[in-house]
């Protein structure tokens, strides 16, 4: 039997999303079903005086209506307990969910909406995150803070009331560091509040039986998590509920908030019926989650040799009204600044702070992208600064295994250098095809590269079911996500290589609490390297009942006994094996098999990936599983005369560990680079003046399409030869590394083509042509007459 | 459920009737269908498919285009290739393919959108249009059929029927959009050329910029300067200035005035250029 | 308002009562159960609702159902034949062009469209044609590669 590990074989789901049978929330419909409509803030900070809804709820097909009060739910939260379902006394930003209407169409609770008269008394919002971070902001977003529960005491700051979080990693000594240092290079970036656009919008239905059991079939990507949160929010028991994912619409992190399970659970409660809420796209801008907006500063010291000295970080993340994931994000972006370089000396600060904003959570790097668009930025510059190639300068300062990073852990199965050396062979190979023609008149050409790591978080644990059915298929259950990066089919081909049977006689169960056992969820890149241990695991275990049972069958001793394609071999004499099936009796009515003692075939596991215990700095031997590295080129070409950037050339190699399906690989680093892409290039939520979103449609939040994609031939990515003495069969994880390379790449290649620094996300067309009219009106006077005043992008007035 | 009700009518007259204010014409939808959820007063739609002609002819001197004629159509016409490519062009950058399967020439230029692509490349071939209304049929220049962004002279009472240009052997002709990105995009800018020559000699010129006031714009300075000029005697900086001090565009969520305005003169002049060398 | 209509969908007919502006997006997930169809954004951004008129690739949620009557509508569920795939359907499934999958009945009659009209498209021209649906996952490049390999089944 051939091995299935290292093979593109093809998606375990790819027939059924091809035919358009696979199964998303978005799509369902149940009998009696009523659907959900949330109404909405028209202010951002300020006391709801009332709702009132009758005229709505006497129109025909409205069957209740639910304010935030009559919900009935604890404040909830990743960590701190600080947001409702829906707000009860206080709104907080603008477009936040007040109230919940029940009709029998989706159109009718639309008209119904439009019916509820809403009071508020307004109070004066705070939107910059300087100014909410300050120890007199505007605005207090949460007075009663420090009394809400927490399961994870939050590290608040004195006399700074909306930081809801705080963390800070530091190793060696600063002073002395820039103190040894030739060359003191010191920056502050930022970067916008983007979206995560998954292409299915979030939704849930729910279903309340009579005995109070509770069902809830819900577009998330965190299946445990969710049902945990949504359990502790409701104070119901973990055994009356049931949550079900199925076929998930793409999720980047951004579907772990439970507003919509929690708005369908209340009113199938309060209805006796079952209720569905579809987000509709403007709704999932305003409603659901949002990367943090950051503002970072950062102090390099460099020698002139190219030694990174000392590396002292900032970080200001907006986390808007609520801290949901985001409590989370403040303390793990702080991995991104120790993955890869090595630092002598070295502190990153970061802080989480409330402003009257849409709530910013979980997205595709956890914080860590943001974190890198800084630093990878700084690298090109302290290289410059020191007259050093871009990539020599991460060379000379890149870990390698043995040593220890800044956070003091023992670096291993780091491969940073071999991505590195990948992409600068593969940027002279682009260079190559790109330079053969000449260039078209007003455009100019550019290159830029980056590093980049995604630590993966610990300590986790998944757990696993592996059964064998009285046929020999294998069936594997999990509780795991597969919003799309591939996780079911990868740990079927684990299954089909321990079995060694082929594709089509294993499967994987996932997306139910009620026959999947635990899970931490598709998050922080850990789907494959911890479900499959544990499929692993569960799966020795299956083998190992498997062997005992055949032992006592084919009086051979258990240990000399190997399972493969459905047969069980004496490893002596391979001639000796018997069929699966011999290991079952058959029943009375000759119509199938049983197991006649010790039940099926039925392995289990857990598979736990611990740390080890931080000091006061946060610094300790392991605090990660594992650290996906990276290294990106890009290759620009802009034009001079409208600014826009057309990216020409991609060149990516990622250490994902041992890749268990390359092509899935291949997709997910290609996809994470377009997704930055389009953070670097396009996106950005603007807000207006009263806090209201302008933009949440896709029409004017544009994000890249298949033309803003290079050609095929220069867009090439490589997987590292790579092996992690922890994952299964090798295997790490990959889905947020993809994006931590390129928008510092970008930045990077835009230098090389118009020699203009750029230092906010996005990079528009407008900045682009306002700094090319100033390097005009300095280099050449004459072509002063061109240039004219240019403003940035409006936010108002539309 | 907002309620509309969608009436066929079977022909001009019928539908001429049911025109007003709060009435919508709907041929491809692709802008209608959109627009109904920003116009709570709108509640009926006149269906026009199957009174209105589709396709594109030639005739002895002139091309005629039907309104009902789909981006789709035009951009794969050999008829529009061979006399006004720069159509074809704008045409073909309009959103995307299912758009340009859907969108009439007919819809996108009785929406009257500032940003709207066919518009420029229409006016640069001194197309005519001809429309209906309770006075009967007219055709006039298409240059003064817009009063404002989202009007026309039919007042929401007409219907534009078809359109029709000259051939001719001497124009040259071409089309730029700037967008935000390099599909589905509206235009932040969009300019067509035309030129009229004799040798090289610019005999008349046509210079129109879309999105950079209420309605697409003729640049009529930086026409008149080049009327009768020899193309290698243009300043094209010269050129240049006379477009950018003639344009005043606004902010608006996809783009400054100041970028606009630079932008618009940027690509006036390389789509001049453009047109003289390569187009045809 | 209520009205009745017939709609023929691949290949078979159906008659409906609908609201008199239901969008023909609505009608094929909600009132026919064909949720293959998909819903991403109703505002003719994203193409996931990518149907076929009469053969050519239109936007199922900017179309009123009311005005689909008379003409013939394919949606991903009317591809595959006999539990056969279509080749676009395999070249989809061969290529690792799937993901998250939401947008990928809209891409595969997007697909069919171009290669219904140009049976050997070029790579710009694959992406013109294209690029009226949005992916979230892939980055394109492998539904590119879907896309010539469809071209290379069906030759």
């Amino acid at each position: 039997m051939p091995s299935m590990i290292g093979k593109g074989v093809p998606r375990v789901d790819a027939v059924a999303k091809v035919t358009g049978t696979a199964q998303y929330v978005y799509d369902m419909q149940f009998p009696g079903m009523l659907w959900a409509r949330v109404l909405r803030s028209t202010i951002a900070f300020g006391e709801i005086v009332s709702i009132d809804a009758s005229e709505a709820l006497a129109m025909p097909g409205v069957r209740a209506f639910l304010t935030g009060k009559e919900i009935g739910d604890d404040l909830h939260g990743t960590s701190l307990c600080d947001e409702p379902i829906l707000a009860r006394d206080i709104v907080r930003f603008y477009g936040e969910g007040i109230g919940v209407i029940a009709a029998d169409t989706e159109e009718i609770a639309n008209e119904a909406l439009k019916k509820v008269k809403v009071v508020y008394r307004e109070m004066k919002p705070v939107f910059d995150v300087e100014e909410a971070f300050s120890e007199n902001p505007p605005a207090i977003l949460h007075p009663d803070l420090r009394t809400y529960k927490t399961s994870r005491p939050p590290k608040f700051i004195e006399n700074r009331p909306n930081v809801y979080h705080s963390h800070r990693i530091q190793s060696g000594d600063l002073e002395q560091g820039y103190t040894d240092s030739d060359v003191i290079v010191e920056h502050e970036w930022r970067t916008a509040k983007i979206q995560h656009v998954q292409m299915e919008p979030h939704c849930a239905i729910a279903e309340v039986e009579a005995n109070g059991d509770v069902t809830v079939h819900a577009s998330i990507n965190t299946l445990y998590a969710c049902k945990n949160i949504f359990c502790r929010a409701f104070n119901l028991p973990k055994s009356k509920v049931r949550v079900r994912t199925y076929a998930v619409g793409g999720g980047f992190g951004g579907k772990q908030n439970i507003t919509t399970m929690g708005v369908t659970y209340a009113l199938a409660k309060a209805t006796g019926r079952p209720v569905k809420y579809n987000l509709t796209r403007e709704e999932v801008f305003i409603g659901a989650c949002t990367r943090h907006p950051t503002v970072i500063r950062v102090k390099d010291g460099v020698k002139k040799n190219g030694t990174l000295m000392a590396r002292d970080i900032e970080v200001l993340l907006d986390g808007g009204g609520y801290s949901e994931f985001g409590f989370l994000v403040v303390m793990n972006c702080c991995y991104a600044a120790i993955g890869t370089y090595k630092i002598p000396n070295f502190r990153i600060r970061s802080y989480g702070i409330y402003t009257n904003a849409p709530i910013c959570g979980a997205y595709r790097g956890f914080g860590n992208v943001q974190v890198q668009w800084a630093t990878e930025c700084q690298n090109d510059l302290c290289a410059e600064a020191i007259h050093m190639d871009p990539m020599e300068f991460r060379l000379k300062n890149v870990l390698i295994d043995g040593d220890r990073n800044p956070g003091r852990e023992i670096v291993f199965n780091n491969e940073a250098k071999q991505c590195m050396e990948w992409v600068e062979k593969g940027m002279e190979t682009l260079k190559e095809k790109l330079e053969r023609k000449p260039l078209p008149p007003n455009k100019v050409r550019g290159y830029g590269v980056s590093g980049g790591n995604k630590y993966s978080m610990a300590p986790t644990s998944s757990m696993a079911y592996v059964k064998m059915y009285e046929d020999g298929v294998v069936e594997g259950r999990i509780g795991g996500d597969e919003p799309g990066q591939g996780l079911f089919t990868v740990c079927a081909q684990m299954l089909a290589e321990i079995f060694e049977l082929p594709m089509s006689e294993v499967r994987i169960i996932g997306g139910d609490t009620q026959i999947c056992p635990y899970d931490e969820g598709s998050i922080s890149s850990r789907a494959t390297y911890n479900n499959g241990n544990a499929i692993r695991l569960a799966a020795e275990d299956c083998i190992r009942q498997i062997r005992e049972k055949a032992a006592i069958k084919m009086n051979v001793p258990a240990e000399k006994l190997k399972v493969a394609n459905k047969r069980v071999y004496n490893t002596d004499n391979v001639l000796e094996s018997i069929d699966v099936r011999d290991l079952y009796d058959l029943n009375i009515m000759a119509t199938g098999l049983y197991v006649k003692e010790g039940g099926e075939f039925c392995g289990k596991a857990t598979w736990f990936q611990g740390t080890c215990k931080p000091n006061e700095n946060y610094n300790s031997d392991r605090l990660c599983s594992f650290y996906t590295q990276g290294a990106q080129g890009i290759a620009v070409l802009i034009d001079k005369e409208t600014g826009k950037v057309d990216i020409e050339g991609i060149v990516s190699s990622y250490d994902t560990g041992n890749p268990i399906n390359p092509p899935l690989v291949e997709v997910q680093i290609e996809g994470g680079a377009m997704m930055a892409i389009g953070s670097a290039l396009m996106e950005a939520m603007i807000m207006d003046e009263k806090g209201q979103t302008i933009n949440a449609n896709l029409t004017n939040y544009i994000i890249p399409t298949f033309k803003d994609m290079p050609l095929e031939s220069h867009h090439m990515t490589n997987i590292a030869k790579s092996y992690h003495p922890n994952g299964p069969f090798g295997a790490k994880g990959l889905g947020e590394g993809t994006m931590s390379c390129t928008a510092p790449a970008i930045a990077n290649a835009i230098y090389d083509a118009i020699g203009v620094r750029f230092y906010d996300l996005p990079i528009t067309a407008e900045q682009i042509m306002a700094e090319l009219n100033k390097k005009a009106a300095e280099g050449d006077p004459a072509k002063a007459k061109e240039t004219v005043e240019v403003r940035e992008p409006a936010t108002i007035g539309v | 459920m907002v309620g509309l009700s969608i009436v066929k009518p079977t022909c001009l007259e019928e539908a001429l009737a049911l025109l007003n204010d709060d009435t919508f014409v709907i041929a491809g939808g692709t802008d209608v269908a959109i627009q109904v959820h920003t116009k709570p007063n709108v509640t009926k739609l006149v269906d026009v498919n199957g009174i209105l002609k589709k396709g594109i002819e030639e005739t002895k001197d002139s091309v005629i285009i039907y309104a009902l004629t789909t981006h789709t159509d035009v951009m794969e016409s050999p008829i529009i290739a061979k006399w006004a490519p720069a159509l074809k062009q704008a045409c073909s950058q309009v959103a995307a393919t299912q758009i340009r399967n859907m969108g009439t020439i007919g819809g996108n230029v009785s929406n009257a959108s500032p940003a709207g692509d066919s518009i420029p490349a229409l006016l640069v071939v001194d197309t005519k249009v001809t429309y209906v209304d309770a006075q009967g049929e007219k055709t006039i220049a298409l240059k003064d059929f817009f009063t404002g962004p989202g009007k026309t002279v039919m007042n929401k009472r007409g219907l534009v029927t078809k359109f029709e240009f000259a051939k001719a052997d001497n124009l040259k002709t071409a089309f730029t959009k700037v967008g935000k990105r390099n599909a589905m995009a509206i235009s932040v800018v969009n300019c067509a050329v035309g030129l009229y020559l004799d040798g090289d000699k610019i005999e008349k010129a046509n210079i129109v910029l879309g999105s950079i006031a209420p309605t697409t714009l003729h640049i009529k300075k930086a026409e008149e300067y080049l009327f009768g000029r020899k193309f290698a005697e243009v300043d094209l900086n010269a050129f240049w200035s006379l477009v950018f001090n003639s344009i005043n565009p606004i902010d608006d969520i996809r783009s400054t005035a100041a970028y606009r305005k630079q932008v618009a003169a940027n690509v006036a002049r390389s789509t001049l250029i453009t047109a003289y060398e390569g187009g045809k | 308002m209520k009205r009745d209509i017939t709609l023929k969908i691949n290949g078979q007919s159906y008659e409906v009562r609908i609201e008199e502006d239901a969008l023909l997006m609505d009608v094929l997930r909600k009132n026919l159960y064909l949720p293959g169809t998909k819903k991403g954004c109703g505002e003719g951004e994203c193409g996931a609702c990518t149907v076929l008129v009469d053969g050519v690739s239109e936007l199922s949620c900017l179309m009123y159902a009311v005005m689909a009557e008379g003409k013939e509508i394919t949606t991903i569920e009317g591809l595959s034949k006999g539990g056969k795939l279509d080749p676009i359907q395999e070249a989809f499934v061969e290529a690792s062009a799937v993901q998250c999958g939401y947008c990928i009945p809209g891409m595969i009659m997007s697909t069919k469209n171009l290669l219904d009209k140009n049976p050997h498209p070029t790579e710009a021209e694959i992406l013109d044609g294209m690029s009226g649906n949005i992916c979230r996952c892939t980055g394109y490049k492998k539904i590119v590669d879907a896309v010539k390999l469809a071209a290379e089944k069906r030759a």
